[in-house]
């Protein structure tokens, strides 16, 4: 905020008192009687108050300055101002200053003039000459009467010359004394005088020279009258000399124009004297009262630009406070005029911008609501949901899809479909298949998708919808049926289990004991040769019901739903218990071990994995009947995706491989190239590998035989944690969901 | 009994108040006027004081005087009764000597509060020499204690709120014009 050092009523208190003692001062320098004293206190609060102004309007434009330099809103505008008024100002008044001395100067001077001053002059030598005429007259008669008075005897006589004298002369005393200042006789005008006038020691020592004094003295202010002392020389030796004084008043007329001349001279002089100091004195005052002025037009000004700037200031800085986003700012309605309005109209729309700004949030605060309803709904979804622009950007998903994925999808940008792809490779298909039906623009499309994701192998049914509106889009919808499709399969296994022990083994035990009763009933009454043909016959029908039995409970065993009894398994210790079964001494087959040392344990049923192991070497071996130097490889590996460890076993023999017309079809039951063998060896092993959440696959190999890979995640789909502390496990998960059903 | 008393110090304790206009320019007086000698008499119940004061004017004055600027000198004797924070004045006389120059006569009039009419004097030394002249100056004597120290405090100064209107702005401000003995003070045993 820009505020003044000082507040309007002190101003105008300071400015009062300057102006005060202005005014005094100005009237005691030229007339009121008004002692030094006052005159220096109120010259010395003049000045101070002179600096007390100054320093609080350098003080002020110190601050404003400042202000300026800092940006300080409204300081420029208030410099502006201040600027323009101080120049309004300052100019007139330097102007009506130096004009001002200048007249007083030539005023001053205009009242003296060189033939005033020679006249008065004049004047002067003028009464002077006339008084020493006059002197003289007085001395000359004087002389005479001196003569007389030397040529008189006694006292009576003397006092007789003194009375002619004085009569004659019309002088108001004469005197006689002696050189020392003894009066000797005396005549007055006045009787009722006793001691006469006797002059001064200076007048003494004249006539004891032997000079004249002759002199006009003023007896009052408005009378004047001439002494006039002359030297009476004895006439003969031993006779003391004596002086004689007459004193006479100056003749009224005469006294009257001496006077008048003597109060002008010194007038005129005193003026003439007066003539600096006085231009002095009123060039001080003017001075003073210009400075005073000045400065208080100059804080008048500083006030003005502040009150004038300040609504402008407040506008800006509350235009500001808005372009920051504060809309409640409300400014100060000072003033009526257009200023004013200016102020009104901001503060109403202000207001009006807050309200609308409140609407807008109040708005956007309910389409969150709405979104965190529809975000919690969606999260809450067993199904997984992904939605796309029109040019295939990811724009929402929810946690489910990542569950279901194992994709983080990242959050903020939208990334397309690609990119996404490109880096969750295991999902490519699912996002393959959601890109090509969306560059077909379909509607709605559904497929089934079979991904093999961090737990192993998914299937997903995955739906489409295209979105209405201008931005289009699609939003797909998908669920994993992995566990679903499992469920079912073992549900059709083991119906088609107990229908096989219902419809075919059930006959298969009646069969074999009537076969029995006939070959024992039959016995004794058939001749040996037909008894031999019906004991081949019943003994056959009763092996074949043995091996149908067999081939049953084979089946039943495949087809039934197992439970899993999950542990730490580790598979290269279990590759080589298993491989060790199988060694004979006098087989030529080489087992070959290539295992990786490093390999973590997982979680898996070690006995299902023992019989997959089995089911491999027992093909292996059998594949190798016929090879020269048969050789069975059995290798182990970790592999490490993005957030999943597989486990891959693979086992490779050197044999003549699998025909290609059933490698497509050789993990399916009864399927083999075998001449023996239930054919469900292999379907055990596809079995036991996809229960454990894993995958394989086997090809021939180019140089010699085939080789079947089998990967299982390190961690089985579902499974919960059951050794966190444990870094070979970092994904164990215990298949509870999965038993249950299996249960 | 009379005796003659020199000055104790020419500018001790100043009776009255520090006057403000001190402060502007008590550095530029010039000590033109002085007290050279006190003579104290005692008359029964009063005391009787002559003075004699050294006065000189400074040429800016004289010249004011021989241009008929009448000026007015001051000579203030005090009797006051010494205290611990402040002096007690007792008793006082203000003589008032006014001089001028008559242009007709060529004489210096001076006319003194403490005298009857007026004197002519041929030159101004000799009409200062009459103002500095004080003889006879009557003040109450103070009463016989013990514990009291009396001074006398005799000052001479030019009255410049006596000097006419258009000069006074210029005699407050300059030196020239500031013609003042200042008090010294002598103390009296009663």
């Amino acid at each position: 905020m820009i505020r003044p050092l000082f507040g309007p009523v002190s101003a105008i208190l300071l400015s009062l008192v300057l102006v005060l003692a202005v005014l005094l001062l100005t009237s005691s320098a030229q007339h009121a009687k008004v002692s030094a004293e006052l005159y220096s206190v109120l010259l010395i609060v003049n000045i101070l108050g002179i600096v007390l102004l100054a320093a609080l309007i350098a003080g002020n434009v110190w601050r404003l300055y400042k202000q300026v330099k800092t940006r300080t809103l409204g300081s420029r505008l208030t410099m502006r101002l201040l600027g323009v008024f101080v120049l309004l100002t300052g100019i007139p008044l330097s102007v009506v200053y130096y004009f001002s001395v200048q007249f007083l100067n030539k005023g001053v001077d205009s009242w003296f003039d060189v033939r005033v001053e020679q006249a008065i002059g004049d004047a002067l030598l003028l009464g002077r000459t006339t008084l020493e005429v006059l002197k003289q007259d007085v001395v000359d008669d004087l002389s005479e009467g001196a003569q007389n008075l030397v040529d008189a005897g006694g006292s009576l006589e003397v006092i007789r010359q003194l009375d002619e004298i004085r009569e004659r002369g019309e002088y108001s005393e004469v005197t006689l004394f002696t050189m020392t200042g003894r009066i000797v006789a005396s005549s007055s005008q006045e009787p009722q005088t006793l001691v006469p006038d006797t002059p001064d020691e200076t007048v003494l020592t004249r006539l004891q020279q032997r000079q004249i004094y002759a002199n006009l003295e003023p007896i009052s202010d408005s009378a004047q009258q001439l002494r006039i002392v002359i030297p009476v020389l004895p006439a003969g030796v031993g006779t003391p000399a004596r002086a004689l004084q007459a004193l006479k008043p100056l003749p009224l007329r005469y006294a009257n124009l001496a006077e008048r001349i003597e109060s002008a001279t010194t007038q005129y002089k005193q003026m003439v004297f007066s003539r600096g100091p006085l231009k002095f004195s009123l060039i001080l005052t003017l001075t003073l009262v210009t400075l005073i002025a000045m400065l208080l037009a100059v804080w008048a000004a500083i006030y003005v630009s502040r009150r004038l700037s300040a609504p402008l200031r407040d506008l800006a800085e509350g235009t500001q406070a808005v372009a920051r986003g504060d809309y409640h700012t409300e400014l100060p309605v000072t003033s009526s005029d257009e200023l004013g309005v200016l102020v009104k109209s901001f503060n109403e729309m202000t207001r009006r911008i807050n309200q609308a700004r409140n609407e807008a949030r109040r708005s956007h605060h309910e389409a969150e609501e709405q979104r965190t309803y529809l975000e919690t709904v969606l999260a809450h979804l067993s199904s997984g949901v992904l939605s796309f622009d029109a040019q295939g950007h990811l724009r929402t998903h929810n946690t489910t899809a990542s569950q279901i994925l194992g994709v983080k999808f990242p959050e903020g940008r939208r990334r397309s479909l690609g990119t996404i792809s490109g880096d969750h490779p295991r999902s490519e298909p699912f996002f393959s298949a959601i890109e090509e039906s969306m560059k077909q623009e379909l509607d709605e499309w559904q497929h089934p998708i079979t991904i093999f994701g961090a737990r192993g192998r998914q299937v997903l049914i995955v739906r489409g919808t295209k979105l209405p509106g201008k931005r289009g889009g699609y939003v797909v919808v998908f669920d994993d049926v992995t566990d679903l499709i499992q469920a079912q399969r073992d549900a059709a296994w083991g119906e088609v289990a107990r229908r096989l022990a219902h419809e075919i083994k059930n006959p298969l035990t009646p069969i074999q004991l009537s076969a029995e009763r006939i070959r024992r009933k039959y016995s004794q009454k058939l001749s040996p040769g037909d008894y031999e043909t019906l004991d081949r016959a019943t003994r056959t029908i009763a092996q074949q019901v043995e091996s149908m039995k067999n081939m049953v409970n084979a089946f039943s065993e495949y087809a039934q739903p197992v439970r899993m009894r999950l542990k730490r398994v580790n598979l290269n210790q279990l590759a080589q218990d298993v491989v060790e079964l199988h060694k004979r001494e006098d087989s030529p087959i080489s087992m070959i071990f290539d295992l990786d040392e490093t390999l973590p344990e997982m979680m898996a049923d070690g006995d299902r994995l023992r019989q997959v192991l089995n089911n491999l070497l027992i093909n292996a071996r059998d594949a190798l009947a016929q090879t020269p130097h048969p050789e069975i490889r059995i290798a182990t590996r970790t592999v490490v995706e993005k957030d999943a460890i597989y486990i891959r076993l693979t086992v490779t023999d050197n044999g003549p491989g699998v025909p290609s017309d059933i490698m497509e079809r050789l993990f399916e039951p009864y399927v083999s190239t075998k001449e023996k063998g239930t054919g469900l060896g292999l379907a055990i092993v596809k079995r036991i590998v996809e229960e454990h959440g894993g995958t394989l696959w086997l090809k021939n190999r180019e140089e010699a035989g085939a080789s079947v890979t089998i990967q299982l995640p390190q961690v089985i789909r579902g499974a919960g944690v059951s050794d966190a502390a444990d870094p070979g496990l970092r994904l164990r998960r215990s298949s509870a969901r999965r038993e249950e059903k299996i249960a | 009994m009379r005796k003659g008393l020199a000055p104790k110090s020419a500018s001790s304790r100043v009776l009255l108040p520090a006057l403000l206009l001190l402060l502007v320019s008590a550095a530029a007086v010039r000590a033109e006027f002085s007290v050279r000698k006190v003579e104290v008499e005692n008359d029964r119940d009063r005391l009787l004081i002559s003075a004699d004061m050294e006065l000189g004017l400074t040429a800016e004055v004289e010249a004011a005087v021989n241009n008929g600027v009448p000026i007015v000198l001051l000579t203030r004797i005090a009797l006051v009764r010494d205290g611990l924070f402040w002096n007690h004045e007792i008793d006082q006389v203000t003589t008032r000597a006014r001089l001028r120059y008559h242009a007709l006569s060529d004489h210096y009039v001076v006319d003194t509060s403490d005298s009857e009419g007026i004197e002519m004097f041929r030159s101004v030394d000799d009409a200062l020499r009459r103002i500095g002249t004080l003889r006879g100056i009557s003040l109450a004597m103070p009463g016989p204690t013990s514990k009291p120290t009396y001074s006398l405090a005799v000052r001479s100064r030019l009255d410049i709120d006596a000097l006419p209107g258009p000069l006074r702005p210029m005699a407050f401000l300059s030196s020239d014009w500031r013609l003042d003995s200042n008090w010294t003070r002598w103390r009296i045993d009663p």
